[in-house]
């Protein structure tokens, strides 16, 4: 398991439960009866802060949620509206309070810098703490201001009119309004003013992540994934563009999480884009359960245009480690558990999840082999285990529309010839290297940071693409791919030692089963130039992760164009395709420039390296240093190719 | 019906996450819905619609039960996405369709799954919905009820046939979720266990309760 992702995981879980170790069947106090929301239905964080004040009153001492005792005796709701001005500044005590607090989190009195774990812990005590102290300041105030008025001069006596009454719990709701206001102005003051050292923290990989995220959103659109793809199916066009009209909203909502400072703020527009979902929902499909909202709001993920950037990863987060844990309640629990999942699917996503495939099935043969409708679903998906936000990595190995993005797709046309869409095409040779990739990033380098986890899946994606080749048995599961390593099965092994004990490895042996394609095979040898050049698109974007991943990047993504090439060797492109070759050769130019970054022994291929991997039970045994083993496997096999001449410039 | 006042000092208040899994057509929605809007006077229906859903029940004059009901997306594509759902969930109610056999195997599968990966001590319970529909047409019935307790019983899951559509037993589901959740924690102001006990038998309940949910 990629120790980082998983430990933000729970620590996130964790921070939404207000204790620390939550155990089933506790008794909590109720955090979540929100009917302010359904009342305020505007974005002003006081307000929609205030609906915690109905579930803070049932948890402490009005049980009875049905007690409405959201509104006042006037029956007026209680929103920020009603209160008066600077009801929420904070007193200078609770600035100084919340200074100190910043103060200390920027001296360098910290042995080692915090993790954002850390960083997020402190957070939480501090909110504590600042409860307690606010608590204090505001029974102050208030005795101060009581005691001026003339109503308490009366004995407590159980002879309270009823304007006295009315007037009393009144000022009880007051208390708590002050409370929450309060409250919330110390966690924006500390989150606000640390906000550009906390959004990404130095210790996360959100941004890589993000990185990643957008890329694959920007291949998704690519494909063309629907709502339809995504388990939503719509009654008509009309309404698909209705809905994607409406949706344009809620991507806004998203995106302005961004300009949010506070975990609040953002919180706010997270729900708003929930909201914004759940009306579109209500007009056209009727039904607002989650088998529908998940896949809209991931379909709303995927609409968000590239810029400005979407930043999901990173908001989610901030907002899960830096909003109190006790102001968060099950509505927004469910609303950020929402977007995790999402972002956790379109992470993970491949097209045999899609089911993409489908609506192929009238196109003419593609040129790559698609798994079919009846291939069992990726073992990955079976295994509740494989917590799918552990593999932040996947992603990067979805094509981005790069600068060859011009290429990529007119040479998709080529492997779909009669296809309609031939963007589709291009993402379907894209994205399935993906659902091996992501199981490799799952279990195969979880020692590794996200450069070498990277090129992890620069490599195994790369090796799927060989196994692509072969036109069966894809790997689409751990499971498969296990097997394929295994030496009980010896597919790849056998043919890599074939190779091995034949000196003249001109021969692409690795990439042709022992065993005869099967005659429904999808793949025409023809077309495998252009598939393989197609297929380089998402490893180039390798290189967009970040620059400590650059230099893996480029060694994979070079690997990959050369392997690429040398797999079409056995059949020459029939003439009709040769007049894309220039698509190709732009494809695989945009690689030469990266030759510097490799070592100099590409020249012959590492056969001890094969038994290893081969041997392996599984990606999962591996460590990080077999990773760079596997690498220069995978730069000899280059150099073999390369010798071809395929590459020839 | 009505919701007892908090008139009384001892009060009985808990809240519960409890999780909805089962495949998208077996109607969990519906189910969650029919509990949810029918069968009490103060429904509303969140801001984010039918897939998070609060519910209060009263299992006495003194003690209330808040549902906080997670609905999840039942496409299989989205399977895997499901723990993020029940993590810290007190009670699941794992649906399916009696007149589709292959529904109960999926909902096995997830009885196993939470039984393995959910809180140790979540509640479970097995829904067989569309009642209705067999109760029209007996030969629709996929799933003979004597099959799906058996299975239930040896899993340890409470058990119901409901129907969303007619509300048949869909109260009972939740109620009886509601009397195997541990309440034996004081409430706010600490309880009165049993104290007035309108139909239900708090104190035998919660003696019994709390001798398997000590935890």
């Amino acid at each position: 398991m990629a120790t980082t992702s998983a430990a933000t995981t729970s620590e996130a879980s964790s921070l939404r439960n207000p204790s620390p170790e939550p155990r089933p069947g506790q008794l909590r106090v109720a955090r979540s009866w929100s009917r302010l929301e359904s009342i305020e239905g505007d974005e002003d964080p006081l307000t929609s802060s205030l609906s915690r004040l109905k579930s803070e009153g049932a948890g402490q001492d009005l049980p009875d949620v049905s007690d409405n005792e959201d509104e006042d005796e006037e029956g007026n709701p209680l929103t920020a509206a009603l209160l008066p001005e600077g009801f929420d500044e904070l007193p200078q005590e609770l600035i100084n309070f919340a200074d100190r607090f910043i103060t200390s989190l920027t001296k360098p009195i910290h042995p080692a810098p915090l993790t954002i774990s850390q960083l997020s812990d402190m957070f939480q005590q501090f909110y504590g703490a600042a409860s307690q102290a606010i608590n204090k300041h505001v029974s102050q105030s208030f005795l101060s201001i009581s005691s001026k008025k003339p109503r308490t001069k009366v004995p407590n006596t159980q002879m309270l009119s009823k304007a006295e009454i009315v007037q009393k719990k009144r000022d009880r709701k007051m208390l708590q309004i002050k409370q929450i206001a309060l409250e919330e102005a110390m966690e924006k003051r500390v989150t606000d003013a640390l906000y550009d050292k906390l959004w990404r923290h130095k210790s996360t990989d959100d941004d890589a992540r993000d990185d990643s995220l957008h890329s694959k959103i920007a291949a998704l659109k690519v494909v063309g994934v629907n709502l339809g793809h995504l388990g939503l199916e719509l009654e008509s066009e009309k309404k698909v563009d209705d809905v994607n009209k409406e949706l344009q909203e809620a991507v806004k909502s998203l995106q302005q999480m961004n300009n949010e400072r506070s975990p609040l703020g953002k919180l706010t527009q997270l729900k708003v884009a929930h909201k914004t979902i759940v009306d579109c929902l209500t007009r056209h499909i009727s039904t607002t359960s989650a088998d529908s909202l998940l896949p809209t709001l991931i379909y709303a993920l995927i609409l968000s245009p590239p810029e400005p950037p979407l930043n999901a990863v990173s908001n989610l987060y901030f907002t899960q480690r830096f909003r109190a844990s006790s102001f968060v309640d099950g509505e927004a629990a469910y609303c950020l558990t929402n977007l995790e999942a999402a972002i956790s699917f379109l992470e993970t996503v491949d097209l045999a999840t899609l089911k993409i495939e489908e609506t192929e099935e009238t196109s003419p043969p593609s040129s790559i082999p698609i798994p079919t409708p009846q291939s069992p679903p990726s073992r990955l998906f079976d295994d509740p285990l494989t917590k799918p936000h552990v593999a932040p990595a996947t992603a990067i190995t979805i094509p981005v529309l790069g600068k060859n993005a011009t290429a990529a797709s007119s040479s998709s046309s080529l492997l779909l010839p009669g296809a309609s869409t031939p963007t589709r095409a291009r993402g379907l040779s894209n994205l399935n290297p993906i659902d091996f990739a992501h199981t490799a990033a799952t279990t195969a380098i979880s020692t590794a940071d996200q450069g070498v986890r990277g090129i992890g899946v620069a490599l195994e994606n790369s090796y799927k693409f060989l196994f692509d080749r072969r036109g069966d048995n894809v790997p689409k599961t751990l499971e498969d791919a296990r097997k394929l390593v295994e030496p009980t099965t010896p597919i790849i092994a056998s043919a890599m030692q074939r190779q091995n004990s034949d000196d003249s490895s001109e021969r692409t042996a690795s990439v042709r089963a022992p065993s005869p394609a099967p005659p429904t095979s999808p793949l025409p040898p023809a077309s495998s130039p252009m598939a393989a050049a197609a297929g380089l698109a998402p490893l180039q974007h390798i290189g967009h992760i970040g620059s400590s991943i650059g230099r893996f990047a480029s060694i994979g993504v070079r690997g990959f164009a050369r392997t690429a090439s040398a797999i079409s060797t056995p059949t020459p492109p029939p003439p009709e395709r040769k007049q894309e070759d220039p698509q190709i050769k732009e494809l695989l130019e945009a690689f030469p420039d990266l030759a510097k970054d490799l070592p100099a022994q590409t020249e012959k291929l590492q056969y001890k390296v094969n038994g290893r991997f081969s041997g392996a039970k599984g990606a999962g045994e591996l460590r990080v240093a077999e990773v760079q083993e596997l690498l220069n496997e995978y730069q000899a096999l280059i150099g073999e190719l390369r010798k071809k001449g395929l590459l020839d410039e | 019906m009505s919701h007892p006042r908090a008139s009384t000092q001892s009060q009985r208040f808990a809240q519960f996450k409890l999780v909805l899994l089962g495949e998208s057509a077996v109607g969990k929605s519906s189910l969650v819905l029919r509990f949810v809007k029918d069968q009490f006077d103060d429904y509303r229906e969140s801001t984010i619609g039918a897939a998070f859903l609060t519910q209060t029940i009263a299992l006495d004059e003194t003690t209330t039960v808040k549902f906080e009901i997670w609905d999840t997306a039942g496409q299989e594509r989205y399977k895997s996405l499901a723990p993020m759902y029940y993590r810290n969930a007190n009670c699941a109610v794992v649906v399916y369709d009696i007149t589709q056999s292959s529904s109960l195997d999926k909902a096995k599968a997830w009885v196993k799954e939470l039984q393995r990966q959910a809180n140790e001590n979540i509640v479970i319970a097995l829904a067989g919905n569309k009642l209705d529909i067999v109760t029209g047409d007996p030969s629709k019935r996929a799933v003979e009820t004597v099959e799906a307790e058996a299975y239930a019983k040896e899993a340890g899951l409470l058990f119901f046939e409901t129907s969303a559509k007619t509300a048949q037993n869909v109260k009972d589901l939740f109620t009886a979720i509601a009397k195997k959740l541990p309440l034996d924690q004081p409430g706010p102001r600490g309880a009165r266990p049993g104290a007035g006990g309108r139909g239900v038998d708090l104190k035998g309940g919660m003696a019994a309760q709390q001798q398997g949910c000590n935890c």
